[in-house]
């Protein structure tokens, strides 16, 4: 079986797993719950309660220490069956379990034979699945539209971010490692292994790995396509509740995907499945049920008699979700925060009432309070905080401000980060430096000779060119300032066009537009807070992913407002169904003709395809704990639950250190040599990087350095080139022990069978021993 | 009241029944053609067969005194690409390793040169080297050869040594150290407290030889041995075993191991193994661990003996009432019979049955009549074929007592061919084959022997490998190698101490021969269980036969010369695993060993490597 079919064999099934637990689920407990709603609010709700639901199960359990399959699935399925039984109890289910009570009776007592047994059986499974056929049948012709659009962003997302997942196979952020690490601590119930982290995120995959046995580095590598299909999805759901035209959330989705303007820092993260990704998801279906709220609220004033019921719902839920961004990173709560300030201020005249303001304040709270309460514990404990919340905790505290330092902090965190790779630098040395160079030496030039209005004027005027040029060169892809003026000029027109609204009467759509403006305009200070002076609160990298993400939602609901407008132009109401149509239609074809579609990126990987396919081999092949491999550190994370690690560092070593009395041995009944023969650059580019292993490289003395460095740049490179000329004289000696694995162009693994009661001594002098 | 119809409608009910079951019974009676040896090969041309081997050994003779150094044709077959000569380097040309030595060459068609020095080679060609060169480290000058020998082996040959160098020796001479890849001499002679036999080297399971409860009078190996260490480059097969925490697995005394030397391979055996027949296994076993693959012929042959077997008269009638309350003919009958049907069903073995009428011949009880029939009636049931004993507690001459055995036999079954004898020492042969025309193979007991051999032209000798009744260590040893080299055992068990007991009584012999076989042969499955007949067919035609052998990438070719209906080799693969196999048949013996039962003259097997499920 070719890895491509596995791969997508695995994809299938992790996203069938997680769309059985986390929407379906809660969809048979809740659904008489959400029923009078349309699809997008009720999928929205479920999957909300089911992450909610997952994330803190596992929390409990794990605090508790009795976290293991067992306890998560009758976490589940007990709370799923007695939520059945309680919300439906009078309905179907007391009608189904009466009925499969008497059927029971009559086959005991021969009243009913076997033979009419199964035919009532098949009978009822075929009108069940009938049924729904035709329910679906039906839904797709009244709202053809919606289907088309729904598939077609699904198609998208899968091209543009899916077809990596078949190219590359590895792990493509390094810290995605440390996330292995974690999650495979918890298997021995022991969460924040490394300190206190938000694990939201983790506990998520750690139940699936727990509960069905998918491996965690399969989850790690396929989970990046679920959560950033998840990711436009609820783009698309809270674009459709907000906007006018049906069309305009399948528009600005489409353009989030196609658009070929943004920078890699925008989208390159959503191939690495990564807890602020994850996070992302919870943010838009937060302000969903918060304006979803302030719906019913107003519905409830107008009503007497229902007051509280439904807008208690969506507020329970929009505390869940703010409670789930601050479980999974706390990147995301920053970035709620911001638009939550942005949604008070755009609908200051509803919020800003005693019986509104203060349920909203209270159901935020309720669930930082419920997001904070494990790591608080873990803390009081006597847990440590992890690194990047200790550094998070001490920025919000001010002790930090340095830039630098944040961005070494996150560094360390994320140890490497593709977005941090290639046109970003680029970007940070053509725009930062000599922009804010100019900038400052112009200031500190001109100050005693300005009088201080020419002063704050220029300040003014050069903080606008640092904006445009830093929301130019990480967010989009030119390096040039014009895209940042284009944003600015169009959260004018967006501020303009939300006043024109909110005075056309349209005022939700009006203030959400003006939320987002302002919420783009609060970003941009983000991205500028370093030269502003205060607490840089957010990486500018990182920065770039939300301000992307948030501006799509502002030109979606310009794009609303203008198409709203436009309709309106129209008498016929066939006109004006059809008009938002062909404008999307007309959108795509002008962009596909342009050369303004972007092809879905390439995102290498810190592991080479053939080390997956060999672990993934060997996982198979070998029995638990039967195997070592000895490989640089990438793979001892993936495979820790099913077989031992030998660094190749301490091989090489143990031979630099190689008499005649020493000895290193690997007792293993299989050993497994994985060679880059052509070394990864890992995060530190160098010169002569990306060439094949060489004698000159092996004759370079071993770096011996601790930790992850080692493996990095130049150091990679030497370590490769040692261990290929050491497999290579070991092959020669044990020509029957030691056969080739696998091998590829740029890899090669070799296979050592020895005897574990008396196992090959692997230290000896090959020729680079140093 | 039973009506009539109803009456005669059970009545016919029981008459079919009873007609059902007798049926069988009768007809396996009736068509029971006893007096028939089924198993005794009709088509077997044993002269053709004996001519080939004689030729065959003149052969190899006249390639063996050849003493100079040409490489030796290999005949017209394109892919043998092995000069199988063999160097046997000792400076005793006659000495118990030598003879094991020869023997194993015989066993494997090598022609075997011997020589006192290697003084004289050094400027060999590298390339003409030989396959293998086999030194007894005890019997060479070692100042003279060591360099010669570091430099073939660094060369690329194959040096063996069947008997290490005294630790002396070895810590005098640095170049032995580097021929043997022993990093330090621990200790010249110290006891250890067992030894460890890997998996993969000789046929079997791994086996940890070390004394202990369950384990009583087993351990008779000799544990003071001198403690080499051996390190890189080093693959060990057997390990001395030590009582001490301290020790890691790595410092512990290697007994047999692989070195690699430059690109040749260096086998190192410590102790007297190759001092014994026996010990042939580990010289096929080091061959199996030079190259990729190595396929060799093997007899596939394991026989179960019982030896003079009683129960024809009644003599010593009274000891055994006394011992067991039944007299000797229903003692057999009854009690050991079942006994060894049961244990044959277990270990899917088949009896040779060689059978005393008599063991006194002076106490006028004569063997009654019926019991031959009724024993060969069931042999030819399928449990195997009858033979003679030679064993006798009475003054008789071997011929008066097989005269008068076979008075008995010509009276009770004329037809019936006795094709084989136990023979209580070899040198009854003489008298047995005067009184038995027909016989072809002999059963003996002979320290230290050829396990098999020509007799004469005529008649082979199949010495016993085991008594069945005790298995100590060595012998686990010994058994593993001859089931390595030639996939044979004749296991016989002495029955004339039930009929004549003097300490141990059935039920103790029972019980220990039973689990001898069931637990040790266990692992030896793989081969077929022979009569003595069919092993002697097969014997026959393993010593007639040449063979070449080679590989052209995934395909190994063998050709048999000599191939007479059926042939059988060992192939063992070190790294692949086999794909196709045209020409014969494979049974996989485990850890690396198939067993290749050949139909044609040319075999061609296909390896493959392992190919990843997920790619």
């Amino acid at each position: 079986m070719s890895m491509e079919l596995l791969t997508f064999l695995q994809l299938i099934y992790v996203i069938a797993l997680y769309l059985g637990v986390v929407v379906l689920i809660p969809a048979a407990v809740f659904h008489g719950k959400f029923e009078d709603h349309p699809f997008y609010v009720r999928y929205t709700a479920y999957t909300c309660i089911g992450n909610f639901y997952l994330m803190n199960l596992v929390f409990l359990l794990q605090l508790f220490k009795i976290s293991n399959r067992v306890t998560l699935i009758l976490g589940v399925v007990l709370p799923a069956l007695i939520g059945i039984a309680a919300f439906h109890w009078q309905e179907w289910v007391k009608a189904s379990l009466i009925s499969a009570g008497e059927t029971t009776h009559n086959v005991l007592v021969s009243t009913m034979g076997f033979r009419l047994f199964f035919s009532r059986i098949f009978q009822n499974l075929w009108q069940a699945i009938a049924t729904m056929v035709k329910a679906i049948a039906e839904n797709m012709s009244n709202r053809w539209f919606d289907w088309i659009g729904t598939l077609a962003i699904i198609a998208l997302v899968c091209w543009q971010y899916g077809t990596n997942l078949f190219n590359v196979f590895g792990y493509t952020a390094s810290d995605m490692l440390v996330h292995n690490q974690w999650i495979n601590a918890m298997n021995e119930n022991n969460i924040f292994v490394s300190g206190v982290y938000p694990f939201g995120f983790h506990c998520i995959l750690y139940f699936f790995h727990a509960v069905f046995g998918v491996e965690t580095y399969v989850l790690l590598r396929l989970y990046s396509l679920l959560m950033t299909f998840l990711l436009h999805l609820v783009l698309l759901f809270f674009l459709r509740l907000i906007c006018k035209s049906e069309s305009t959330a399948y528009i600005a989705t489409g353009l989030y995907l196609l658009l070929n303007i943004w920078g890699k820092n925008a989208y390159t993260r959503f191939f690495s499945a990564l807890p602020q990704e994850y996070g992302m998801i919870f943010i838009l279906p937060s302000l969903f049920f918060l304006i979803l709220f302030l719906r019913e609220r107003e519905d409830e004033e107008g009503e007497k008699g229902l007051r509280g019921k439904k807008s208690t719902t969506m507020l329970w839920l929009f505390g869940m979700n703010v409670s789930m961004t601050l479980a999974v990173h706390f990147y995301d709560t920053i970035a709620l925060g911001i638009f939550c300030v942005a949604i008070a201020l755009a609908f200051c005249r509803v919020i800003f009432r005693k019986a509104v303001l203060g349920r909203i304040l209270a159901a935020g709270t309720i669930g930082i309070v419920v997001a904070i309460l494990p790591m608080w514990f873990a803390y009081l404990g006597g847990t440590p905080l992890e690194g990047s919340l200790r550094w998070g905790v001490s920025v919000m505290e001010g002790r930090v401000d340095d830039e630098n330092e944040a961005v070494l902090q996150e560094l360390n965190q994320s140890k490497a980060d593709p977005a941090l790779m290639g046109q970003p630098e680029d970007a940070l040395r053509l725009l930062t430096k000599p922009v804010m160079g100019t900038a400052m030496a112009e200031t500190s030039v001109l100050q005693p000779k300005v009088a201080p209005r020419s002063v704050i004027l220029t300040k003014s005027s050069n903080l606008l060119k640092i904006m445009s040029t830093y929301v130019s060169g990480y967010v989009f892809i030119s390096p040039k300032s014009s895209f940042g003026v284009i944003v600015m000029i169009l959260i004018l027109v967006g501020l303009g066009l939300s006043v024109f609204t909110i005075l056309q009467s349209d005022k939700e759509v009006g203030r959400v537009l003006l939320a987002s403006c302002l919420n783009l305009l609060f970003f941009c200070l983000l991205l500028i807070s370093k030269e502003l002076g205060v607490p840089v609160l957010m990486d500018k990298n990182r920065c770039a992913t939300y301000f992307a993400y948030f501006f799509i939602v502002m030109l979606g609901l310009v794009i609303d407002v203008l198409l709203s407008f436009c309709m309106g132009l129209f008498e016929s109401e066939t006109m004006q169904k059809v008009f938002p149509a062909v404008f999307a239609v007309v959108c795509f074809v002008f962009l596909g003709l342009g050369g303004w579609v972007r092809k879905p990126a390439e995102v290498e990987a810190f592991q080479k395809n053939g080390a997956i396919i060999c672990v993934t081999n060997i996982l198979r092949e070998n029995e638990p704990y039967t195997f070592n491999i000895i490989s640089a550190n990438d793979e001892l994370r993936m495979t820790e639950e099913y077989g031992y690690h030998y660094e190749a560092k301490s091989l090489l070593t143990a031979n630099m250190h190689f008499t005649m009395n020493t000895y290193f041995t690997v007792p293993s009944r299989r050993v497994y040599v994985f060679i880059e023969k052509i070394p990864g650059v890992y995060d530190e580019p160098y010169e002569g990087g990306g060439q094949p292993v060489s004698a000159e490289s092996a004759s370079k003395p071993l770096p011996l350095i601790d930790g992850l460095t080692a493996y990095k740049g130049e150091n990679r490179h030497i370590i490769m080139s040692k261990l290929y000329f050491w497999a290579k004289k070991f092959a020669q000696t044990y020509e029957n022990e030691m056969s080739v694995y696998y091998e590829d162009a740029e890899f090669v693994c070799y296979e050592i069978r020895q005897n574990v009661d008396r196992p090959f001594d692997l230290s000896f002098e090959y020729g680079y021993n140093d | 009241m039973v009506s009539r119809r109803n009456f005669f409608t059970m009545l016919t009910l029981l008459m079919i029944m009873i007609f059902m079951f007798m049926f069988s019974s009768v007809l396996k009676q009736v068509l029971n053609e006893y007096d028939t040896n089924s198993h005794a090969e009709e088509n077997l041309d044993e002269r053709v067969l004996k001519g080939r081997y004689d030729d065959l050994t003149e052969k190899l003779t006249t390639q063996a005194k050849s003493l100079s150094y040409e490489v030796i044709t290999q005949g017209d077959y394109e892919e043998c690409d092995r000069d199988k000569r063999v160097i046997f380097l000792s400076k005793k040309i006659r000495s118990e390793v030598a003879d094991v030595v020869a023997s194993w060459c015989a066993y494997v068609k090598r022609p075997m040169i011997s020589y006192t020095t290697l003084s004289g080679l050094e400027y060999v060609d590298r390339e003409k080297l030989p396959e293998v060169i086999i030194v007894d480290g005890q019997n060479v000058f070692w100042e003279r050869d060591i360099d010669i020998l570091l430099n073939f082996a660094r060369g690329g040959a194959c040096v063996i040594f069947a008997r290490m160098p005294s630790p002396k020796d070895i810590q005098d001479h640095e170049g032995l150290r580097l021929l043997t890849g022993i990093k330090e001499v621990y200790s010249e002679n110290i006891q250890i407290d067992g030894i460890q036999l890997f998996p993969g080297f000789l046929i079997g399971q791994e086996e940890n030889y070390i004394d202990g409860p369950g384990q009583e009078g087993r351990a008779d190996l000799n544990l003071m041995i001198p403690w080499y260490v051996t390190g890189e480059g080093a693959k060990v097969y057997m390990m001395g075993l030590v009582n001490d925490r301290s020790k890691k697995s790595q410092d512990l005394p290697s007994l047999t191991w692989r070195y690699t030397c430059g690109y040749g391979k260096v086998f190192c055996i410590c102790g007297d193994y190759l001092t014994k027949e026996s010990g042939i296994g580990f010289l096929t076993a080091c061959m199996g661990e030079k190259d990729s693959y190595d396929i060799y012929p093997v007899i596939n042959a394991q026989n179960l003996v019982l030896a003079n077997y009683g129960g024809f008269s009644d003599e010593n009638g009274d000891q055994l009432q006394s011992i067991y309350d039944q007299r000797q003919i229903p003692l057999f009958r009854d009690v050991v019979w079942p006994a060894m049907i049961s244990m044959t069903e277990r270990t899917k073995n088949k009896i040779s049955l060689m059978v005393s009428p008599q063991l006194d011949y002076e106490d006028s009880i004569e063997p009654e009549d019926e019991m031959l029939i009724y024993y060969l009636k069931l042999l030819n049931e399928g449990y195997g074929e009858a033979g003679l004993s030679t064993k006798q507690i009475s003054s008789l001459s071997v011929a008066e007592k097989l005269g008068k055995d076979r008075v008995y036999w010509q009276k009770e079954a004329p037809d019936y061919a006795l094709r084989s004898a136990w023979l209580e020492t070899p040198d009854m042969y003489e008298e047995t084959k005067a009184c038995i025309p027909d016989l072809k193979t002999v059963v003996v007991e002979k320290e230290n022997a050829l396990p098999v051999s020509y007799l004469d032209d005529e008649v082979t000798c199949q010495v016993a490998t085991s008594d069945g009744m005790t298995h100590t260590f060595s012998q686990d040893i010994a058994l593993k190698s001859l089931q390595t080299a030639l996939g044979y055992s004749n296991v016989v068990l002495d029955l004339s101490d039930v009929s004549h007991p003097e300490e141990e009584d059935f039920a103790d012999f029972s019980r220990r021969s039973s689990s001898n076989l069931i637990t040790f042969w266990k692992q030896f499955s793989g081969f077929e269980k022979t009569t003595l007949s069919e092993s002697d067919a097969r014997i026959r035609r393993f010593l007639a036969l040449d063979y070449q052998d080679g590989r052209n990438g995934n395909v190994i070719s063998l050709h048999v010369d000599g191939f007479d209906e059926e042939a059988f080799f060992i192939l063992k693969l070190n790294r692949d695993v086999i794909d196709e196999v045209k020409g014969a048949q494979i049974t996989d013996l485990k850890n690396g060993f198939y067993l290749l039962s050949v139909s044609e003259e040319d075999v061609t097997i296909t390896v493959k490597e392992r190919r990843l499920f997920y790619y």
